[in-house]
């Protein structure tokens, strides 16, 4: 008897398998298959407009200053769901890469000083956030929308661009932007 | 015992067949996640929202309330009347429109919301553009934060969207709180033309 029930169980076994194989091969193919948000190359890699912002500390950062570092330049706004949902991302890439030829620039559009300080507190951000109260510096970039962020090289010319939200401590995107630091 | 069951040679042809099976399962499973038909969808806990992937496009809408809208644009710098005539007069939804192909190197996705139409039963009319919305209020001399929130807080008009990339913006159709009408929605994927009618959209009514 015990043999008779092996041998029934043996094709459910066999289709059990069969369809966590399935499944899995499923989830994982259609993983693969989901979009992979990385950076894209900027047509024509142009030279970055230069400015020179205040940050919520009083201070002033200046872009061409920072020449021969990757410098990140997030252009973002408070009341944008997919500029805070990459917030979080951002410091963690600022706390990993800070220290190592890579600048992170976070360019608040509009004013509203004391929502962005206390965004700023709220997330623990200590990564520069600078202000472009009339959008000037912003308009001066080609962005479109917001979130807009861009990559530039040591150099100083823009080598990747993302439109929307990111994980930017994904590793195969920090891949992208460590690569271009002087070798 | 060993009777019971079919010839063991069958036998491993049967389970064969149920691996191969399974297998063909699993492609049916991953195709229809690479070939989902075209859709447009309730989503989220929204029962007025729609969403639609497709050729290149991924597109969320939903409508925004009146409060919603006035509470944004006052929150900005508008001033409440200001505020109001657009709740009222925009039908304001907003949006998450993306290029969500699936290969890094694929295609680009272009929208173009002038191409877009709106019926509500008087016919296909454009959409009301952020440019519509500055001319009026460049004629009034507004300005200030609120001028620049509201240029970036609308949906650009013309975008080009990389493999990943994405936008969320608020799209104004013009018409009255309440009212129901019809989509044509158009955007192209590597070149390509594509378009969608979505049916029985409606704007908040309060």
């Amino acid at each position: 008897m015990r043999g008779a029930m092996s041998v029934l169980r043996r094709p459910a076994r066999v289709l059990a398998v069969a369809v966590i194989f399935a499944w899995s091969a499923a989830a994982v193919l259609a993983a693969d298959s989901r979009p992979v948000p990385l950076l894209s190359p900027m047509p024509g890699t142009p030279e970055a407009p230069d400015f020179s912002l205040g940050d919520l500390d009083g201070g002033t950062v200046r872009l061409s200053d920072l020449r021969g570092q990757v410098v990140i330049v997030n252009f973002w706004a408070t009341w944008c769901p997919p500029c805070r949902f990459e917030i979080p991302s951002m410091q963690r890439t600022w706390d990993a890469v800070r220290g190592t030829g890579i600048v992170l620039l976070a360019v608040h559009v509009g004013g509203d000083e004391d929502k962005v300080w206390q965004f700023a507190t709220d997330y623990a951000v200590d990564f520069p956030v600078l202000l472009d109260p009339d959008s000037a510096v912003t308009d001066a970039w080609p962005v479109i929308g917001l979130p807009t962020t861009f990559v530039v090289d040591p150099s100083g010319r823009i080598a990747y661009r993302a439109i929307g939200g990111r994980e930017w401590d994904d590793p195969r995107l920090l891949d992208q932007i460590k690569q271009l630091r002087p070798q | 015992m060993e009777s019971l069951g079919p010839p063991r040679r069958a036998r491993n042809h049967g389970h064969v067949r149920v691996v191969w099976g399974a297998l063909a399962v699993a492609a049916a499973l991953v195709a229809d996640f690479e070939l989902r038909p075209v859709a447009a969808q309730t989503f989220g806990d929204d029962p007025a929202a729609v969403s639609v992937r497709a050729a290149g496009l991924s597109l969320e809408l939903a409508p925004l309330t009146l409060d919603q809208t006035r509470a944004f644009f006052i929150g900005r710098g508008f001033d409440p009347a200001a505020a109001d005539a657009i709740a009222r007069d925009g039908c304001v939804f907003r949006s998450n429109i993306g290029n969500r192909v699936d290969d890094p190197a694929g295609p680009a996705t272009e929208i173009d919301l002038a191409l877009w139409r709106v019926d509500a039963g008087a016919g296909w009319r454009p959409l009301r553009l952020k440019e519509d919305w500055m001319r009026q209020w460049d004629a009034a001399h507004p300005g200030g934060r609120a001028a620049v929130a509201f240029r970036w807080a609308l949906f650009p008009t013309r975008q080009t969207f990389g493999p990943g990339d994405y936008n969320w913006g608020m799209i104004t159709f013009g018409l009255a709180p309440g009212t129901g009408f019809d989509l044509d929605v158009r955007w192209r994927s590597g070149g390509e033309a594509h378009g969608r009618i979505l049916r029985r959209l409606r704007c908040a009514a309060q």
